[in-house]
């Protein structure tokens, strides 16, 4: 099963420290986490042959200056532009890289360092068509586009407030026994309910929180991950799509029912074999929209799915069991690489206090915010090998 | 404090020059006739480079719709509340707007009509923006 990946292994995760503010540069970053995933797999940097980097603030330097930086003699080399679903799909290209004997050893990282405004910023000019047809209307940036989107899925569906409550509030449990989780706090559906408006239907705690961190993977061959001591990971499908369905800004397509069937064909198993969901938090309407493009539930059953599953760790169904990035943080283009991080964590038993029982899950991405939607997105199957 | 403002350029010119003179254009396919928004340099249905510019009503209704409280940009700071909607035009395009003079509160216009305003960013560039239709 799942040969697409054959001979490619996911040996380490590792994270910079997530904080509010820091003096740390992206590129420090970026150093801090990919160090922490390189111990993690019980490797060094003088292995590294290969690196895909995602990072909103690297720009005017790239992922070859970041090599140079770091003094990396590169045989593969991927820069993200998908935003979110960037860390997946670098994963994917890495592995494809691996696989074809380009290379050995790829660190796969994200980081940027964004607060409210450098965070608003960075979207006003995110693409043309966000600067010239969004951001002078007033539109209220990532949050206001989502909660365009969460209105119509509140109208279509009869979600409501408290259904999006219950999935942050389910977070928020999943953060409390994650050490490099911002929120420290349990949330009540009170708090949830009674926060201030930002964007209505949408208020404080429906929105990340942009911040400063890091996260990155390591990806070997087989042959190189049977002489390290821990265990691997293998990677039993990825896909990515963008602009699905093109041509349709609204809706409640995310990009996943454009490729679920595929993903699970080639993986060989199903939703039903999963044993965790590591999706694309921005807003819990996403989530919603990737649990059921992912097959987890129905079109318009999210909701009900979190009601009754139940997605903290100790529930039927966890889901984003590090807190994800509504209770962590969004440390901007680390965003589409912190549920991979969760995710490897989980699968290789190193999540600590908030470890579940785990042979296989699914992590997706999304992302490219443009006119009135995000363009890409993402997903892959991780098993304990 | 300024506003963001769009970059004009050679695919975008006429309609924002139009909006100046509080007129609406929009692209159709000479191809296949489907409007399109944003403006392109090819039809996004048929990929056909024959786009035409047109007049259009700037008439349609509240496909989606928000009140936005807190601003993306510190030029709307003395703005809030105001609504900003997702507006499927009469013509078959879907454009992005300020609803001006709607209630701020959690009141649905999902579904009314609206109709254009022509709204001076204060900055030379005059945007699109709509007001309810019944408001009148």
């Amino acid at each position: 099963m799942g040969a697409i990946f054959e001979g490619v292994r996911i040996v380490g995760a590792g994270q910079a420290p997530y904080s509010k503010r820091s003096g740390d540069s992206v590129q420090r970053l970026l150093y801090k986490a990919a160090s922490a995933a390189l111990q993690d797999a019980g490797l060094t940097w003088r292995a590294v042959d290969g690196l895909a980097v995602t990072s909103f603030q690297l720009p005017p330097d790239n992922v070859a200056v970041v090599a140079e930086h770091f003094g990396i003699e590169a045989r593969f080399l991927f820069q993200g532009v998908y935003g979110g679903a960037s860390g997946i799909i670098g994963m994917a290209h890495a592995a494809r890289a691996i696989r074809d004997g380009a290379c050995d050893v790829v660190v796969c990282a994200s980081a940027d360092a964004f607060d409210v405004a450098s965070h608003n910023q960075t979207l006003d000019h995110f693409n043309a068509s966000v600067r010239d047809y969004m951001s002078p209307t007033g539109f209220g940036g990532a949050n206001g586009m989502f909660a365009l989107h969460t209105r119509l899925y509140m109208d279509q569906y009869g979600a409501t407030r408290e259904d999006f409550g219950r999935f942050c509030i389910s977070l928020r449990e999943n953060a409390l026994v994650n050490p490099n989780a911002l929120f420290k706090k349990p949330l009540s559906m009170s708090d949830y309910l009674n926060a201030r408006p930002i964007a209505d239907p949408l208020r404080l705690y429906d929105c990340v929180m942009p911040c400063v961190g890091g996260d990155a993977i390591v990806l070997v061959s087989e042959k190189l991950a049977k002489t390290l001591p821990g265990p691997s990971l293998k990677i039993l499908a990825a896909e990515e799509l963008h602009n699905y369905p093109a041509n349709t800004v609204y809706g409640m397509p995310g990009g996943w029912e454009g490729f679920a069937d595929r993903l699970y064909r080639n993986a060989a198993c199903g939703p039903a074999d999963l044993d965790f969901a590591q999706v694309y938090d921005d807003y819990p309407i996403m989530s919603f929209i990737q649990l059921e493009g992912l097959q987890l539930c129905k079109p318009g059953e999210g909701a009900r799915f979190v009601k009754e599953k139940d997605i903290t760790i100790r529930g039927g169904f966890p889901v984003n069991t590090g807190g994800g990035q509504l209770s962590a943080g969004q440390a901007g283009a680390s965003g589409g690489m912190i549920g991979v991080v969760e995710g490897v964590s989980q699968l290789l038993g190193r999540a600590g206090a908030r470890q579940i029982r785990c042979t296989r899950g699914v992590v997706s991405g999304y992302g490219m915010v443009a006119y009135g939607r995000g363009l890409s997105s993402s997903a892959a199957i991780l098993e304990r090998a | 404090m300024n506003k963001p403002q769009p970059v004009v350029n050679e695919v975008n010119a006429p309609f924002w020059n139009a909006l100046s003179e509080q007129r609406i254009v929009l692209q159709t396919c000479g191809g296949c006739r489907k409007t399109v928004f944003y403006p392109r340099v090819c039809c996004p249905y048929c990929q056909s480079d024959s786009l035409e510019w047109g007049e259009v009503s700037g008439h349609g209704r509240v496909v989606s719709h928000t009140t936005i409280h807190r601003p993306h940009h510190p030029g709307f700071d003395d703005e809030v509340p105001y609504v900003f909607g997702a507006i499927e035009l009469t013509e078959g395009a879907l454009i992005y707007g300020q609803i001006l003079d709607a209630p701020i509160t959690d009141v649905s216009l999902l579904g009314q009509a609206v109709e254009p305003v022509f709204q001076p960013s204060g900055q030379g560039q005059t945007l699109l923006a709509f007001r309810l239709a019944e408001t009148r």
